[in-house]
Formats: structure tokens, sequence, C-alpha cells
């Protein structure tokens, strides 16, 4: 089956311009920030949203092709979608909301009760199928969502922010039963997310940003190369881009940070803010390449560790623990020196 | 605060009050079972349910095209739709003879063609009655479906719904709360429908006297009678209003 686009869409202030290919069996997540044009990516491949110019291929056939004037409206395109909050039809119980795809396309009524009796079975929601969708939990109703969509046998599945609408507690578990449901679907399958947790369960990760694709491999290959400061953010690392000449990088705004050997050129610069060290006066004393002057703009505590933002020259963040920002007397306002080590900067061309 | 809500129950009460004290209960049950009431009851009931019918039939897809389609002058087209809400209804009644009325834009083409007049018919009181009463259904289904999410109907598409599939499955159900209460509205204004009818349908006693026109006339020639009737109309008015006191204004809208 598969599914391959190319999507260009301008819609408001985004313009959205990216390819997506995605096999079948393979399970892809759009990450992205608000406003990145996750969403509506998915409402192309739907056909909700028609698109400019590119072409869309679903299970070999062509959906979407402004081009030729070519477009196979939604209800035509065996598209599963489940909605970010659900979209279940609050006036039918929750077989009929997973039987619904199929007596829509005519099959027949008991066959279509038999068949979404299975998929409840399968999501353990078997007690809950004559109940309506407002008695369920948001657990509950992701799955009958999920289950609604799967029925009738889509050539693609579409999922907008599946776990977004849950609480930190049912999250966990809903997370691992999507994974097992999507590893039993035999089709491609589109998640958006705006959460690197969730996007663990594809197998390849997507990050889009004002409408194009920023990067894209596997989650471990995106954290541990970040090329835009959403997911150097999502990594938790500091991200600085610059030109490197002769070992050394300078930023668009004059900074200059000395690192180990790269090729001269366009750069990324990860520094992991556990490698920075922090003293209240300049040490002269050190081994470290880099020593930049700063003022703590402000500190939190994340477990055992403080996590302190500096202001300066080249803004960073830090991670020391919270005994020694204790030792140090480290405040809000504090004048500190920053430190790291060359060795310790992981530099890859932009 | 409290004594000018009193005086405001007060005032609505009174005439009820007056009437009840005005009425004379024992030939009552004479002037109810008389012929020419129980034929102009007879009319006001066929007729306004027929208005209601229709207000039905041609207001729910109205209110969903202001509801779901963009398009350029929509809050034009709904003005437009629920003037006569707001208009006099004689003011209703006298349009109507202009447009379609033995010499009017449309009538005139009628009798023309068809030899058929629609002024002072029972359909004539029918179509005065949709005129005034249909607006009242248009606006509450309108909202209704404006409360409805869109999300549900992008769902039903996916999943290879059509149009009238989805409406019938998805959003009818979702509004059926608001179509009820719509439709009773709509129902109410067409029984107590005067100006447009006596305007468009004139008065004749069989086929186009409702209720509220004989109440009018029956004033002048037969005022007990006239009290009888009014006390009538009004029961049946206020048994709607109490069958319908939980979901009048708290689920209009929305059932949850």
């Amino acid at each position: 089956m598969s599914a391959r686009a190319h999507i260009s869409c301008t819609l408001g202030a985004l313009a959205l311009d990216i390819d997506l290919s995605v096999g079948d069996g393979e399970v892809v997540a759009l990450l992205g920030p608000n406003g990145a044009g996750k969403t509506t990516v998915l409402r192309c491949l739907a056909g909700l949203q028609a698109i400019d110019a590119g072409v869309i291929e679903i299970g070999g056939e062509v959906v979407d092709a402004p081009e030729r004037s070519l477009f196979v409206p939604t209800m035509r395109r065996r598209v599963g979608i489940a909605f970010q909050h659900y979209a279940l039809f609050p006036s039918l119980t929750v077989l009929e909301n997973v039987a619904f795809g199929l007596r829509a396309t005519g099959t027949p009524r008991d066959e279509a009760r038999r068949v979404a009796s299975e998929w409840l079975e399968r999501m353990r929601l078997s007690d809950q199928a004559s109940a309506r969708p407002t008695a369920l939990s948001g657990g509950q109703a992701q799955r009958v969502a999920l289950a609604r969509a799967l029925a009738p046998g889509p050539r693609l599945l579409l999922l907008d922010e599946p776990l977004a609408a849950l609480d930190a507690t049912t999250r966990a578990t809903v997370r691992r039963e999507l994974t097992d449901h999507l590893a039993s679907y035999a089709g491609p399958t589109v998640m958006v997310t705006h959460d690197p947790i969730d996007a663990a369960i594809a197998q390849r990760v997507v990050v889009l940003d004002a409408g194009r694709v920023e990067q894209e491999g596997t989650l471990d290959e995106i954290l541990a190369r970040p090329r835009s400061r959403y997911v150097a953010d999502l990594a938790g690392a500091n991200l600085v881009r610059g030109t490197v000449t002769g070992g050394v990088l300078t930023t668009a705004d004059g900074a200059r940070v000395v690192i180990a050997d790269a090729p001269d050129g366009a750069a990324w610069a990860l520094i992991h803010p556990h490698s920075l060290t922090l003293s209240m006066q300049s040490t002269s004393t050190t081994s470290a390449r880099n020593s930049w002057p700063g003022v703590v703009a402000g500190m939190h505590r994340v477990g055992d560790r403080v996590r302190v933002q500096i202001d300066g020259h080249l803004p960073l963040a830090a991670e020391v623990t919270a005994a020694s920002a204790a030792d140090l007397g480290l405040v809000t306002g504090s004048a500190v020196v920053v430190t790291v080590k060359a060795t310790d900067i992981e530099v890859y061309p932009a | 605060m409290l004594a000018l809500a009193a005086l405001t129950v007060v005032f609505f009460a009174l005439p009820l009050v007056g009437l009840l004290w005005r009425a004379p209960w024992s030939r009552a049950a004479q002037y109810l079972t008389d012929d020419d009431a129980l034929q102009a009851l007879r009319l006001s009931l066929v007729c306004s349910l027929w208005a209601t019918l229709l207000s039905v039939l041609f207001g729910v897809p109205l209110a969903w095209l202001l509801a779901r389609v963009q398009f350029p002058g929509r809050s034009l087209v709904r003005s437009l739709c629920t003037l006569s809400m707001v208009l006099p209804p004689v003011v209703g009644g006298v349009a109507l003879l202009f447009a379609l009325g033995r010499k009017g834009i449309v009538g005139q083409w009628l009798y023309r063609w068809f030899d058929y007049q629609l002024p002072f018919t029972t359909a004539a009181v029918v179509v005065a009655q949709t005129f005034v009463a249909m607006p009242f259904l248009v606006i509450t289904v309108e909202a209704a479906l404006r409360q409805t999410d869109d999300a549900t109907d992008d769902a039903a598409r996916t999943l290879g719904a059509g149009p009238w599939y989805t409406f019938r499955r998805v959003t009818l159900p979702e509004i059926r709360p608001a179509l009820i209460a719509g439709a009773v509205l709509s129902w109410a204004r067409a029984l107590g429908e005067f100006g447009a009818t006596i305007t468009f349908a004139g008065n004749f006693p069989g086929t186009t006297q409702t209720m509220p026109l004989a109440v009018y006339l029956a004033r002048e020639t037969n005022p007990e009678q006239s009290i009888v009737l009014a006390l009538l109309m009004i029961v049946i008015s206020f048994s709607v209003l109490v069958a319908l006191r939980d979901r009048w204004f708290t689920t209009a809208g929305r059932q949850r």
C-alpha cells in the first residue's frame, strides 16, 4: 500500500512544502512546534484540505494532483483518522461508532456490528459496547477512536496528537497499547505529535518547522544531532549555529567558541548543559579552552540537579548539582564565568 | 428589585385573571362546541401543523446553509430570511400579496398559466403562517448546528460517509433537541398568527378563519364566546410551555 506525498499548500501565514513517504507497516511521526503545519499535512493526506501543488499517492492510487485536476474526495480515500479530541459521534453508542465506517460504505448491519464487536474485543472495550462516548474515560475514548478508524480497513492511518489529551498516568499505558495496535496494522501510519516521548512510537521522525522538513531520521539520531532550536530544546541541549574557521566557531552575534578539530564551514555546535562548569570568578588555571562571563537569568530544579539559565554574549543553559549550586551561592543575578572544554563540544556540518 | 419583579409577574398574570374573571363558565361548553368555533379550531390546528412541517422541511436546510457554508453575503441572507420575525405581520401579509397575489410578481404568472390564485385560500393561511414562523426554527437550529463539532463531520467523511448519510446519522441526532424546540416555537407562532393571515388570506369561516381571527371577530359579535375561545388558546399555548419547560432555554442548543 504505502503512501507518498509532495504537499505544497498555503494557508494563511503557513506555507507548507514537504515531501513525505511512508512504507507499509511503518510509523512516521511528524514532530514540530505549534503552527509548524503538522495537522495540515494530515488534513491534506485525508483530503480535508486540497493541496495547491504537488501530488499525493495512497496505496498506489493518486488521490490529489492539482496539475492534473485530480482530486479524490475524503469519503472515497479510505484514510482512517484518529482525531486529537477523538471526534466520536456523541449520539451513537460505542459499537455504532466503530461500525459507522462499514455501515456508511454499504456493509450490511449485522456484518458491520460483528466486525465492530471484534474490534472492541481487541481493544478490550466489549463491556462498553452500548455506552455513549461521553461516558468513556480519555483512554477508552482514544481506543474507540482508533478502532473506528481501523475497522473499515483504511489504506493509510493518521493519528493527530493521539496522546495529547490524556493525563500523565493513563498516557504511559495508552502509549504502550497504541504501540501494539500500530504494530498489527499492515498499512502506513502518520502520527502528529509535539512530544518526543510519543514520537518514540514511530520508526522514523520528521521534524517540521514553519511548513518545511527540518530534519529526518530515527528519534535517537535526531536528538543526538539536533538541527533546530526546537529539537535542541526537546533534547535539553544548547545548540549554537555558526561558521568554523581554523578550529573556532563564530556565531552570527560574534561569539567565539573554540572547538576540537572540525572542517571549516557552516556548522552546528551542541553543548550539553552538564559539560558546562560554573565559577564565581575567572579561573586562570584551567585546561578548558572556552571561558565566558555571564549573569544567571533563572534557575529551576530538575530532580537533584539545578538547571541554570545564563545570559551573556552566548546564552547557555548549564546543569549543576544542587549541592554545588548551594556551595557557589548561585542566585538569579549572580555574575558567573562559564567554562567548557573544546572536546566536550560536538560539532557537525549545518 | 423584588417589588419590580413582582409587578412584572402581575403585569403578565393580570390579563389572564381578567379573562378568567369574565369567562361565562356555565355556557363555556356550548360556545366551544359551536360549529364555527370547532371549524376555526380545526383550521387553526391543521394550518399550523402544515406550517410547522414546511418550516422544518425548508428551515433545516436553510439553517444548515447559514451555519456550515461560507459564502459572501451570508449575514445578509440570514437577515433577509429572519426579517419576518421582527416585521409587523400585517406588513408581511401585504408583502406576500405583492409577491404571490393575483397581480404579484410571481402570482400573476400562476394566475395566467395555471388559472390559480393563492390569496384567500386555506393554502394562503399556511403560507402566511410559514412566512412568520419559520425564522424561529431557522435560528434555533442554526445555533445548534454551530455548536456541533466540525471534527465529527470530518470524521464521518474519512469513514466514507456521504453528506446525506452524515447528516442523518450524525448531525440530526445531535441537533434533535434544538429541532424539537424550534419546531414547537414555530408551531406556537403559527397558531397565534393573525396579521399576515388576515391580510393575505382574509377571514372566511371554514377556509381561512383561524382561531385568532375568530376570537377577534367574536369580540364584536359575541364577546362571551371570544373570551372562551381566547381561554382555549391560552390553555393550548400554556400546555406547550409547560411540556417544554425543561428543555426550553437550557437545552434548546445542546443536550449534554
